[in-house]
């Protein structure tokens, strides 16, 4: 039942056509750079080229940190506080399907969402890469640093789901995400001692990928603080969500 | 002895401004049609968010095949079908993706089904249509297709016939009477208009102010009172101590 209910939340959001707009949006923008890149080195005789070698990493920065969390609060707000208002909730609700399913399913939708956007990522760049000389031992690096960063998108996801119980206003539900999210980065930066404990302060965990063997151990403790985030935000939005009356 | 198919105990609702249900007790068997009559605000609606899992009791239990939709959720409402105040439509998708959405839920419901509910409700013709270009009395017959989708043992309906025309409302009410005397299916139906629950239901009862001031069958509740509003309108006068 789990997965039919996660497959009618992830039907629901397809449908919805502006997830289909921003991802290839996210197409035109990698494609866009890195026409501009490959501009760029033939004026200047190969002379600035600004590595489009490694424009997989370069993408995923500012995509993992700024458009991908955006499309994470946008889902989350369409299948909570939106659902609420115009009353399509009772739809699921009164199915022989229990809230935990329910949360659950739309919570995985979130993150398939998120998924798809960050592998498309990963396979339009590399496409890029290769065409412009990249090699298939970059990409498979690339790869591991994307699945990497599957774990705070994880979390994230679950952020904005919590968020999004505590209010009935999509628009206000997006606002407070962003504001949220942009102050724990901010915290991060300002207060360095306090990035390790945020999970936001783990955006940027493919970083630790790159030219190095991956760190187990150091990771070990922050994938346990990175589920234990996990855990509360869960159990918190599923309870505000299992409690409220409709 | 026909099967109980709803049990409500004492079921006691209230919201912060004191309004709600209040201390709901009754019970329905197989192809019983029972209409909730009262006032706007009494406590119907309350009673039938209770019944089908949307609002949580403060006390009470509801039962239904036997089953506590607090303990056994999923089990309680595998053969419940519901309308609850507006429809619950998804505005973006087609009449037909909006049921097919609805039968994912269970394991039996083919496309054919799916076919069968839309002409049952007469908008075979429009099941690709985007639900957001529906009139009210269309996106009302999308509700009851999606709550008769399952073929439920038990229907819940709140304002059934609200946005229909004449016609569709002596469909819908033909569609509701066929259901309970050929598969026996129990009926929990609420409305304002007194007219409608006496040409429609077997059972009824008088909710006012959070109370449940009567449960009587049809033929009982008319046998002294020549119209089901002379029998509501001398429920509440009993309430309020002869005064109205």
């Amino acid at each position: 039942m789990l997965v039919r209910t996660f497959k009618n939340e992830m039907f629901k959001l397809v449908s919805k056509k502006k997830y289909i707009v921003f991802l290839v949006i996210e197409i035109c923008i990698c494609a866009l750079v890195a026409l501009a890149q490959a501009a760029l080195s033939k004026l200047t005789g190969g002379v600035f080229r600004i590595g489009t070698f490694n424009m997989s990493m370069a993408m995923l920065t500012f995509f993992i940190n700024v458009y991908i969390p955006l499309m994470i609060f946008m889902a989350a707000g369409d299948l909570f506080p939106s659902e609420l208002i115009d009353g399509s909730i009772k739809a699921v609700l009164m199915r022989p399907v229990s809230r935990f399913k329910v949360y659950l399913g739309k919570v995985s939708a979130i993150v398939m969402i998120a998924l798809i956007y960050l592998f498309s990522l990963f396979m339009v760049t590399s496409i890029f890469e290769i065409a412009f000389g990249g090699g298939a031992f970059s990409i498979l690096e690339n790869l591991g640093a994307y699945m990497l960063d599957v774990v705070p998108l994880l979390i994230l996801v679950l952020f904005a789901a919590l968020i999004n119980q505590v209010t009935k206003s999509s628009t206000l539900a997006m606002f407070i995400s962003i504001i949220l999210y942009v102050l724990l980065i901010i915290i991060g930066i300002f207060i360095p001692q306090m990035s390790g404990l945020l999970f936001t302060g783990y955006s940027q965990w493919h970083n630790i990928w790159i030219g190095n063997m991956l760190p187990f151990g150091a990771m070990i403790s922050k994938i346990g603080l990175l589920v234990g985030y996990g855990i509360v935000f869960m159990c918190s939005g599923y309870y505000i969500f299992d409690k409220r009356d409709i | 002895m026909a099967e109980k198919v709803l049990e409500l105990e004492n079921v006691t609702k209230l919201y912060k401004n004191g309004r709600g249900a209040s201390k709901i007790s009754f019970s329905l068997e197989q192809g019983d049609v029972l209409g909730l009559l009262g006032p706007n605000g009494s406590g119907k609606t309350t009673t039938m968010k209770v019944v089908v899992g949307l609002c949580h009791a403060d006390s009470g239990s509801v039962r239904i095949f036997g089953h506590d939709i607090e303990m056994e959720y999923e089990v309680a409402m595998e053969r419940v079908g519901s309308l609850i105040e507006a429809p619950a439509l998804y505005d973006y998708l087609s009449a037909y993706n909006n049921l097919k959405l609805a039968a994912n839920n269970y394991t039996e419901i083919t496309s054919q089904d799916i076919e069968h509910v839309l002409e049952l409700v007469h908008l075979e013709k429009y099941r690709k249509d985007k639900v957001a270009r529906f009139s009210l009395g269309m996106k009302q017959r999308m509700g009851l297709a999606l709550a008769l989708i399952s073929s439920p043992g038990l229907v819940v309906l709140d304002e059934p016939v609200n946005g229909l025309d004449i016609e569709g409302i002596v469909e819908i009410r033909g569609i509701i009477k066929k259901m309970a005397e050929e598969n026996g299916t129990a009926f929990l139906i609420s409305s304002h208009m007194a007219a409608e629950i006496e040409k429609t239901c077997n059972k009824v009862a008088v909710i006012y102010e959070s109370e449940l001031l009567s449960f009587d069958t049809m033929e009982e509740a008319l046998r002294l009172n020549p119209t089901l509003e002379d029998y509501f309108l001398e429920k509440v006068r009993e309430k309020r101590g002869g005064m109205i």
